[in-house]
């Protein structure tokens, strides 16, 4: 899709038209998912608030400014809910630890063993670290941007980003001794 | 550890990951088809406000565009020698390791006179040279294939990434200025400061005060429209008393235009001024243009600010000092377009409206144009124009800044990782580009530089090429073999203000990384972290000679050093059980510094169900005033007995007898609210604290935990 196929799509949207906004929301629906799931560790929580962000999406939709921007705003809804999500985790300690040994992350046998070990290595970061993580992964942003989407600094974003990656492969060496 | 391979993996990871056929385009559709029946009509009200809280996507594009070059190029190798001479067993003293032989970790421009720093004769010529780069570039990337890199054995060959000025270096102007020592305590005036890693270089914040008026830029997400609105209140404090005199949008200051994006920064208070610092994003024909803008407003009167001059640079923001009477600001300039020659406001920076002149611009022989960084220089006492302004061509960039110079040091992350550090040094807002050196590793923040008299000295971690270890985790069927080269090294750096190497002590504790990092007039100060929090004094008294004079092992580890008086050295980081690693809690250590080859941990304090604080991070989460023998944090606790999550605000202090003392200490978080914590601030203003967040400021006598008035600034 280019760049006037995707400001028409907003403008129809806009007017109410679901399938030009599902034709935007099909471009990032899978990364929004695999961020989603990466921070909740959850599959079922991970579908509600993808549902949630693409029903505030749309009935927000006429407040978006700038059509380019579809993207970037749909993922700072979504990141908004996950950290409420996040939240409700951290109140309810048990269900976090329960539901992630529980979920299907770590398979021995899996045939994909090795990048599942990178998966389940996102267990071991914070959750302000998920988050940062995930949004430079599947939000394909760069420090500064998520910067923005978290309402933080730069500096903080790429000091935050370095640690949880070394905490990650510190993970990783240990498994792999 | 190479960063961007990493995130490659992590990427590569979610790929089988199935997509649940829940959250398919057509469910989702049906669900909003669904919603439209329930939900008559929709709703077409209009915002008028005119913030829009990210970034766009075509923005994005260009950067990856660019910015790939940073992952992409291989511009010189220093081999594995680093690691050569390092035989790690086990827990052995590793003191007796440095060496100063190890040439290959250090990339000299002792003889690199050819690689100079150009400035173009006119537009024409930088246009050409750029274009040539570029064309160049984009032809050979699909040569360049960072996966069989060669590691060689060879010591670094090429000196392409170092870099020298044409103009004549102003060699002995650092030596004249006369370096304050750094161990010199805080303001006597009874009221908290920006804490700052220089004494006199003052830092940029979202709080400032004066002893009488607090002065906060707080940020609201706008939930109906997902935009970002930034407020500036002025409070006036008496006693514990406030007023607010002053809380309005920025907009409202800085006279917006309505689709212009603001994005708020920084400010800083000086001679009752304020100077905003923000970016400014418009978009001309799908295209997006970031200026760093500077709001000079007087403060005549408290209760209406009173925008006077507002100037601009290219770029998105980068950092910011005030020194030396000047404001310096640097940003980056990045969303270049070469496609045409005279569109030179595409590919050449601006200052204040007006293209920068050739003579100001610069780059390296190597130009690849992935951005151009600009500096300039504003006089506080008449900050009517620029004084000074500079741009070169560099890659992404981070800050130090010294007294008399601003330091924009960047990690490349290839088979080796090296930091190319830059040197622009500044007298009286005049600025001087000067050379450019590269050294082996990164550095872990800003901490691990440090300027005094015209010596840089710097700590730096070099990662093993951890890169093989993650490579193999790839390798369905391999189980990883070639593990054992995963070990990292530090090293500490002296440079001379031409960024000559004058000395290095590498080798230093294998298998760990630096954490935190302060230097002291002619002593260095940083901490290393495996199972045990090594604590390292490096006598630097000879710049020539430096000695690794003691080392301390202690659990846990310290992510903040800050001289506390003349015998002691506060650490603010982690306790962790020395066998397992856990995690215990946010430790505060009071080290006695009197005698440095026998530092010892006098006191430590272990913060109870503590589980994070942003002052681990970020300095200036801290307030702190040595002086006054106060210091206090945010940080996020967890009791596990009754799942209780919440933050506080506490302040200490310390006696040399009694150790540390909780003070006071303030909930500041209701039920499972739980992301507010990073906008916290503290000051306080004689015996009264005023803690502050994104929508009110709450007063308190020192000490004391009931509130004597609250007022809102949302």
């Amino acid at each position: 899709m280019n760049q006037e196929e995707m400001k028409a799509h907003v403008l129809l949207a806009k007017n109410g038209n679901t399938d030009s906004f599902c034709k935007l929301y099909e471009l990032y629906y899978k990364d929004m998912y695999r961020f989603a799931y990466y921070i909740l560790g959850n599959q079922q929580d991970a579908e509600d608030v993808i549902s949630e962000t693409v029903l505030d999406a749309f009935t927000g939709i006429a407040k978006l400014k700038h059509p380019d921007k579809f993207k970037a705003w749909i993922f700072q809804i979504l990141t908004t809910k996950c950290k409420r999500q996040m939240a409700v985790y951290a109140a309810n300690r048990e269900h976090l630890h329960a539901d992630t040994t529980d979920n299907d992350l770590i398979t021995e046998d899996h045939p994909y063993a090795d990048t599942l070990d990178v998966r389940s290595a996102y267990t071991v970061l914070n959750d302000t670290e998920k988050t940062i993580i995930s949004l430079i992964v599947f939000g394909g942003y760069n420090s500064r941007e998520t910067a923005r989407i978290l309402n933080s600094t730069d500096g903080t974003i790429r000091s935050t980003k370095s640690r949880a990656l070394t905490k990650m492969a510190q993970y990783l060496k240990e498994d792999f001794a | 550890m190479k960063e961007q391979d990493f995130l490659n993996q992590i990427e590569q990871s979610a790929n089988d990951l199935p997509i649940p056929d829940s959250i398919s385009p057509q469910n989702m559709k049906n669900m909003l088809e669904d919603y439209k029946h329930t939900k008559e009509p929709f709703n077409e009200e209009d915002s008028n406000s005119s913030n829009s809280s990210t970034s766009n996507t075509s923005h994005k594009q260009r950067y990856m565009k660019w910015g790939l070059t940073a992952a992409c190029l291989t511009l010189c190798v220093i081999g594995g020698v680093y690691n050569t001479h390092l035989s790690r067993n086990g827990d052995s003293d590793t003191t007796s390791k440095p060496s100063a032989d190890s040439t290959a970790l250090f990339e000299s421009d002792a003889t690199a006179s050819e690689n100079t720093l150009t400035s173009p004769k006119s537009y024409s010529d930088y246009y050409k040279t750029i274009k040539k780069a570029y064309d160049a570039y984009y032809n050979s990337i699909s040569s360049v294939v960072t996966d069989d890199f060669p590691v060689t054995e060879s010591v670094a060959s090429t000196d392409s990434a170092s870099m020298i000025n044409t103009e004549s270096y102003a060699s002995d102007t650092t030596k004249e200025m006369a370096v304050e020592d750094s161990t010199g305590t805080q303001s006597t005036n009874g009221y908290s400061k920006t804490n700052t890693q220089e004494e006199n270089v003052d830092e940029g914040d979202i709080i400032k005060t004066d002893g009488t008026y607090i002065y906060r830029m707080s940020q609201h997400l706008d939930t109906t429209d997902y935009n970002t609105i930034y407020k500036l209140s002025i409070t006036q404090t008496d006693n514990g008393n406030m007023d607010v005199l002053y809380n309005m949008e920025l907009n409202d200051i800085l006279s917006v235009a309505n689709d212009d994006e603001i994005s708020f920064q920084e400010f800083y208070l000086q001679n009752n001024t304020l100077f905003i610092v923000y970016t400014r994003s418009n978009y001309q024909k799908n295209v997006n243009r970031t200026q760093t803008y500077i709001a000079v407003c007087t403060l005549k009167d408290k209760s209406k600010p009173k925008l006077i001059r507002n100037l601009s640079q290219s770029g998105y923001y980068v950092s910011s000092r005030i020194s030396d009477g000047y404001l310096y600001t640097i940003s980056n300039f990045y969303d270049t377009s070469l496609e045409k020659e005279t569109d030179y406001e595409n590919y050449i920076p601006s200052i204040d409206g007006k293209i920068i002149e050739c003579s100001d611009l610069y780059y390296p022989k190597d130009v690849i144009l992935e951005s151009t960084y600009v500096v300039t220089s504003l006089p506080l006492e008449d900050p009517t124009q620029f004084t000074d302004s500079k741009a070169f061509a560099s890659s992404g960039a981070d800050t130090y800044v010294s007294d008399s110079a601003i330091y924009l040091y960047c990690t490349q992350y290839n088979d080796v990782t090296q930091t190319k550090i830059s040197r622009i040094s500044y007298k009286k807002g005049a600025l001087n580009v000067g050379n450019t050196a590269t050294v082996a590793g990164y550095f872990y923040d800003s901490f691990a530089l440090s300027e005094k008299d015209g010596y840089l000295r710097m700590v730096a971690t070099i990662p093993a090429n951890n890169i093989a270890l993650l490579r193999d985790i790839t390798l369905k069927d391999t189980a990883s073999s070639n593990t054992t080269v995963t070990e990292d090294v530090n090293a500490l750096y002296i440079l001379d203000s031409h960024m000559n190497l004058v000395s290095k002590l590498t080798g230093i504790a294998p298998g760990e990384q630096i954490y935190s990092a302060r230097f002291i007039g002619d002593m260095g100060y940083f901490v290393t972290y495996e199972h045990t929090d090594p604590l390292f004094s490096v006598d630097l008294s000879d710049p020539k000679d430096p000695k690794i004079v003691g080392k301390l092992k202690i659990p846990g580890f310290s992510n903040y050093l800050h001289p506390y008086d003349d015998t002691t050295l506060l650490g603010i980081g982690e306790e962790t059980d020395p066998a397992t690693q856990e995690f215990l809690g946010i430790k505060l250590s009071m080290f006695d510094i009197s005698d440095p080859e026998h530092v010892t941990e006098k006191d430590k304090y272990i913060i109870e169900n503590s589980e994070y604080s942003p002052a681990l991070y970020d300095h200036k989460a801290i307030m702190i005033n040595t002086t006054d023998n106060i210091f206090g944090f945010v940080y996020t606790t967890y009791n596990d007995k009754n799942y209780e999550y919440s933050y506080y605000f506490a302040t200490y202090t310390y006696d040399s007898k009694k150790g540390f003392k909780e003070t006071a200490r303030y909930k500041l978080n209701d039920s499972n609210e739980y992301d507010n914590y990073d906008s916290v601030r503290g000051v306080y203003i004689g015996d009264y604290l005023y803690l502050s967040t994104n929508t009110q400021i709450t007063s308190y006598a020192l000490g004391t935990t009931d509130p004597i008035a609250t007022v809102y600034t949302k």
